[in-house]
């Protein structure tokens, strides 16, 4: 029933990026009655394919982009010259990185849609309001959590913003890490509440509950209770018989006619050879950082500074995912890595407070999403011997009885962080490599610090033994790649309107995270699926009223 | 029910079968080190996990790790394994003019010499393969019996039934 279409076919949609924002497009346009082609670089794995293997998935990144032959580069400023290393992180296959994710789901509140508002101009920062509210978004968060299948308790955080309806699904176990925060937390007058997660508790619309496997950071879930876009809406698309999921296309430029329409996407083949698939509509869904890369490489006669890039905004502004982990040690085994890594979270510090001194806030939960060889060789606290008899007995003393609070806040934009192509570098296609310029705003680093000082408070109450971590400096690399298209009211200011149109193509759309304004306070996968709901929504409307074509 | 506890059964039978395999001893063809090298770097390995009250580096098997990571995906390594195995010696006369090997070394030997060059890439290689060996999936060579895993109280049940 999949439908096939050619690529001299000119379809209603092509949808670049089968991922967290291009599978819920690609569903609700085909459902809508348009026919669609999904174009995706990464390959069309199935669950038989998710094995719990670590060498592979952690150590070899088997599900994510593939450094070798798309180098990144780097450097802190415009005054310097790019270095190559990796610098972003993102799924790469069917299904995006909502395949490998955490699977923390948590909505945005109010407060992150209004912030210039609240709290006026920052220096060094381009901080602006979205053009939309929370309460815009609010059905749509609703209906990606009823649909995708997230667990979590409605009420019981004081924090939460507003909801229509509760959860789908109750909450997952919690975790002895979660008790022990839990416990922790309360004492310290906090308030924590069971952390809402696209992992289903129970079965749900012909999926089966989590078994607590463990396996899911990094991991393809091979029982299909995670929630991702290949194991939720990505089948309802294909079952349609509207919509094509074209696997392994390495989209190299969108295409324009004269009068600065998009007419569909040229891709590399698996044989490397070029393919125009045409279309009526273009909607991009490359994530945060391809993106704008796909915008840069597609300048034309019409778009000399990149397609949709009349503000010189594409790829500036963009976001990382600041976070600062404390890693803990205690007397009597945890084993908490046993099951879903995070069950519970505090809201306590999200919103910004004038008193501290700087802008920002953030979240603090309670996890262990190690496995086994990258416990010892990454995340080994570094007081312990590296080898020898000493080693051998701290690994098995301090596998099974640690864990770590990792707090997750904002991160301020700041026009010159950006994304971009890199003049020299080539990836194996020959285009230009990504290039990444980015320094944290003073405040991203003041509010870790302040959150990891939380921690440890947070840690100290709970009675760990040992603590470690918790080290602050500069980014430079972020696997939450966020607003670089950013969205807003005024052409000159923004990328894309309110509805993610390109304010300088009338049939051209960018839904994911390159739309954020502000960062929230990281986990952006729930946000990012909430405005491809309404992005597709918006976009299924337009087209009826005959705009696109 | 009866389903899942015979296919359970069954998987336990299969894993029994497999470790009585490995303690037979039955020689294995090394794929890309020679036997030499093996004995060599089996002594750095034995020596980052070492035998003690509990199992260690050899018993998981390491060293048939290391061979099938520079037979697969690690093939590019080869060369520095070879060049790092020859620093390794020329320290080893340096510090012990009369020895042969480092396998022959006494343990209080072959920490010295490995804590003389720990700071080495090529230390720092063996002991990223001599985790890996350890901790990782027993389908390649190492963690035989689930050596390692059971070290750290490590379990996983892929889709609910037990790792093979």
């Amino acid at each position: 029933m999949t439908a096939r279409f050619r690529p001299a076919d000119i379809v209603d949609f092509v949808v670049i990026g089968a991922g967290a924002a291009g599978g819920v497009v690609a569903k609700e346009l085909s459902t809508a009655g348009f026919k669609v082609v999904v174009l995706e670089q990464g390959s069309y794995l199935r669950e038989k394919d998710f094995t719990h293997d670590e060498i592979k998935f952690m150590l070899q990144g088997h599900i994510i982009n593939d450094w070798k032959r798309q180098p990144n580069t780097f450097r802190k400023t415009e005054a310097d010259k790019a270095v190559q290393q990796p610098a972003v992180l993102y799924g790469r296959q069917v299904g995006g990185g909502s395949v490998h994710f955490t699977a923390n789901f948590w909505r945005f509140h109010e407060v992150d849609f209004e912030e210039r508002t609240r709290w006026g101009s920052i220096p060094g920062a381009s901080l602006e309001d979205w053009p939309i509210r929370y309460a815009d978004l609010e059905p749509y968060y609703t209906k990606a959590e009823q649909e995708l299948g997230v667990s979590g308790l409605a009420g019981s955080s004081p924090f939460d913003p507003p909801r229509s309806q509760p959860y789908p699904l109750p909450p997952l176990p919690v975790k002895p890490s979660g008790v022990l925060f839990e416990r922790a937390t309360k004492k310290l007058g906090l308030h924590p509440f069971p952390a809402p997660m696209a992992i289903i508790s129970k079965p749900y619309r012909g999926r089966g509950a989590c078994n607590q496997c463990s396996f899911c950071k990094s991991f393809g879930c091979e029982i299909r209770a995670k929630s991702s876009t290949l194991a939720t809406v990505i089948p309802i698309a294909e079952r349609t018989g509207r919509c094509e999921i074209r696997a392994d296309c390495y989209v190299r430029r969108i295409e324009t006619r004269r009068d600065g329409r998009v007419t569909g996407a040229v891709y590399f083949d698996r044989q490397g050879k070029e393919v125009f698939q045409r279309a009526r509509a273009v909607v991009v869904c490359a994530n945060g950082a391809e993106t704008p890369r796909l915008l840069l490489l597609s300048k034309s006669n019409q778009f000399p500074q990149g397609l949709a890039n009349s503000s010189g905004l594409v790829g500036r502004n963009f976001l990382v995912d600041t976070g600062v982990s404390v890693g803990a040690m205690f007397e009597q085994p945890l084993n908490d890595h046993k099951g879903v890594h995070v069950s519970r979270v505090i809201h306590d510090y999200y919103d910004s407070d004038s008193k501290r001194g700087f802008f920002g806030g953030g979240g603090i939960d309670a996890r262990f999403d190690w496995y086994p060889i990258t416990f010892a060789l990454w995340s080994f606290p570094r007081h312990l011997p590296r080898w020898g008899a000493g080693f051998k007995s701290a690994l098995a003393e301090y596998f099974p009885r640690s864990m770590s609070l990792l707090a997750h806040s904002t991160c301020l934009a700041v026009e010159s962080n950006r994304i971009d192509l890199d003049p020299d570098v080539k990836d194996a296609w020959g285009l230009p490599a990504l290039r990444m310029t980015y320094k944290n705003h003073p405040d991203d680093l003041k509010v870790l610090r302040f959150l990891r000082d939380r921690c440890q408070e947070i840690l100290d109450a709970a009675g760990a033994k040992k603590t470690w971590g918790g080290g602050v400096e500069d980014f430079t690399f972020s696997g939450h790649l966020m607003g670089t298209c950013r969205m807003g009211n005024d052409p000159k200011k923004s990328v894309v309107d309110r509805n993610h149109r390109a304010h300088d193509v009338p049939n051209l759309f960018l839904v994911d995270g390159s739309s954020f304004v502000t960062s929230g306070r990281q986990q952006p996968t729930c946000t990012i699926q909430a405005l491809a709901y309404r992005a597709a929504d918006l976009i299924a409307q337009a087209a009826r009223k005959g705009e696109i074509a | 029910m009866q389903d899942d506890f015979s296919r359970r059964r069954l998987m336990e039978l299969a894993v029994l079968w497999q470790s009585a395999a490995v303690a037979s001893g039955k020689p294995r063809a090394w794929k890309i080190l020679t036997s030499e090298e093996a004995g060599e770097i089996e002594a750095i390995a034995a020596q980052i996990i070492p035998s003690d009250a509990t199992a260690g580096a050899r018993e998981a098997g390491v060293i048939h790790f290391i061979d099938y990571a520079l037979a697969t995906f690690d093939r590019h390594k080869r060369q520095a394994y070879r060049d790092g195995l020859q620093m390794a010696q020329t320290r080893r006369r340096e510090l012990f003019p009369d020895s042969t090997s480092v396998a022959t070394l006494s343990g209080a030997d072959q920490q010295r010499l490995l804590t003389s060059i720990e700071t080495t890439p090529f230390f720092e290689m063996v002991r990223a393969h001599t985790i890996m060996g350890f901790l990782g999936n027993p389908e390649y060579g190492g963690n035989q019996g689930k050596t390692g895993w059971k070290l750290i109280g490590f379990e996983d049940g892929h889709g609910g039934e037990p790792h093979r």
